[in-house]
């Protein structure tokens, strides 16, 4: 089965990279830059929907107190904590073209480096934290909290740009992105697929984490 | 209920009284928020910005980081002495050490603010002493207390708490944060409580929401 969702998402990937590079039209007002997006928004995706599921599985192992929650919610924030310093370089490559700017405080800018800061401080925590339940526990509780507060970041931020507009002076910032019929199917196949890919990776990285829980348990009863 | 709020009374007498005596938290609150306030009251030219602009965010950031800074000497005695298993022993709720602990980290956050605010009075020229102003440090303080007795009772066990305490307090209070420089800004522009009122709709959502979460997750962190 593994081996399956392996050979599956080798296969999306390969046609995914077609669609981007090949198939897909350059779009009209930003041009080559555009296809950057392909990869941004899947990777701007699946960081934000990681935290969700972590503070889901972190509830489960507070609830069911199965040590396999722990390892998936672990996983998930290593994972996560990849493809979030993923969208925010892609981010930064597309919007200096774009916009003019490397950076600006809009809202979703501000939510994602902070949703960044977040599962630094999850990992740093459990890395610094002695191992046993209590760091499991607590870790569970950080990620409650962190993803309970993605969504006040957002809104602080989008009444703070309200107050404070930002100025973007790059040569496409008044163009609107012109998301046709083709580019709309890449993204969504960008999205399908690295969303595949996703929980390919964090299933192996739990399998491995199981494995090593097992190994430790056997290596101290000896 | 008589003996819960008999229970609690003494426990923030206890927890106040350990820090009138050792004066930990204040002097390490006072200390850095003047510098950092004095620091970036040197590297900014103050004379071509707007105060009304720059001084509520530097007052707030400064604020930010010293009870990020302050609130591990809350739990410290704690820590030296190991009493808080000796708290978590008795028949007491633990909610109760909770809320002592967030209740007397407000005390004497309020305290230092009034400190504070006096000096960035003086160095930035803004008038902080209105009501509109008073109210926004009251849901500020209350929430950084709430969910700074919170991170700093998970950091009890941990040998870093002063390294790791800042890196997971200042990403969650964030909200908070842009919270009281945006309405510090329009209090001092407009002074107009209409103009405030999305800003403290924000920071009392996020206290009704962090408060009772933190008094619910407090538990679980809290025995090993």
């Amino acid at each position: 089965m593994r081996k399956f969702f392996i050979l599956i998402s080798a296969l999306l990937t390969f046609i995914n990279i077609y669609l981007i590079f090949q198939w897909v039209p350059t779009e009209i007002n930003q041009g080559a830059i555009q296809r950057i997006l392909y990869l941004h928004v899947p990777l701007a995706w699946v960081s934000m929907l990681t935290i969700i599921i972590i503070a889901i599985t972190s509830i489960i192992y507070l609830i069911t107190k199965n040590i396999i929650w722990d390892h998936i919610s672990v996983s998930l924030a290593e994972v996560g904590i990849v493809s979030a310093i993923g969208m925010l370089l892609s981010g930064i490559i597309w919007a200096k073209p774009v916009w003019g700017v490397w950076w600006t405080g809009e809202a979703k800018l501000t939510t994602a480096l902070i949703l960044f800061f977040i599962y630094c401080a999850y990992l740093m925590f459990r890395n610094y934290f002695p191992p046993g339940p209590l760091r499991e526990r607590s870790a569970a509780v950080i990620a409650i909290i962190g993803a309970i507060d993605t969504p006040f970041i957002y809104y602080a931020a989008q009444i703070w740009e309200q107050n404070h507009p930002t100025i973007v002076i790059g040569p496409l910032a008044t163009q609107e992105s012109n998301l046709g019929g083709d580019l709309a199917l890449t993204l969504l196949f960008s999205i399908l697929t690295i969303t595949l890919i996703f929980f390919l990776v964090v299933f192996q990285q739990t399998r491995f984490k199981i494995l090593e829980f097992k190994f430790n348990q056997i290596k101290t009863k000896t | 209920m008589k003996n819960s709020f008999s229970i609690f009374k003494y426990l923030l007498w206890k927890d106040l009284i350990l820090e009138l005596r050792s004066k930990d938290f204040i002097i390490s609150v006072l200390i850095f928020s003047i510098l950092t306030i004095t620091v970036f009251s040197q590297a900014i030219n103050l004379t071509t910005m707007n105060p009304n602009e720059i001084g509520p965010a530097i007052l707030w950031v400064s604020v930010a980081f010293s009870a990020a800074i302050g609130i591990p000497k809350i739990y410290a005695k704690e820590k030296e002495e190991n009493t808080i298993d000796s708290l978590l022993v008795t028949p007491i709720n633990r909610d109760l050490i909770f809320l002592a602990k967030s209740t007397s980290i407000f005390i004497l956050l309020i305290f230092c603010e009034i400190i504070i605010f006096s000096l960035s009075i003086i160095l930035f020229n803004i008038q902080l002493f209105n009501p509109i102003i008073i109210l926004i440090s009251v849901i500020t303080t209350f929430g950084y207390s709430s969910v700074g007795a919170l991170l700093g009772a998970m950091m009890i066990r941990t040998r870093t708490s002063e390294f790791l305490l800042p890196i997971l307090f200042l990403p969650i209070i964030i909200p908070l944060l842009i919270f009281a420089i945006g309405s510090t800004e329009i209090a001092l522009e407009q002074n107009n409580w209409g103009e405030s009122l999305p800003w403290i709709g924000l920071g009392i959502t996020y206290n009704l929401i962090f408060f009772p979460l933190s008094i619910f997750l407090f538990e679980k962190i809290i025995i090993e």
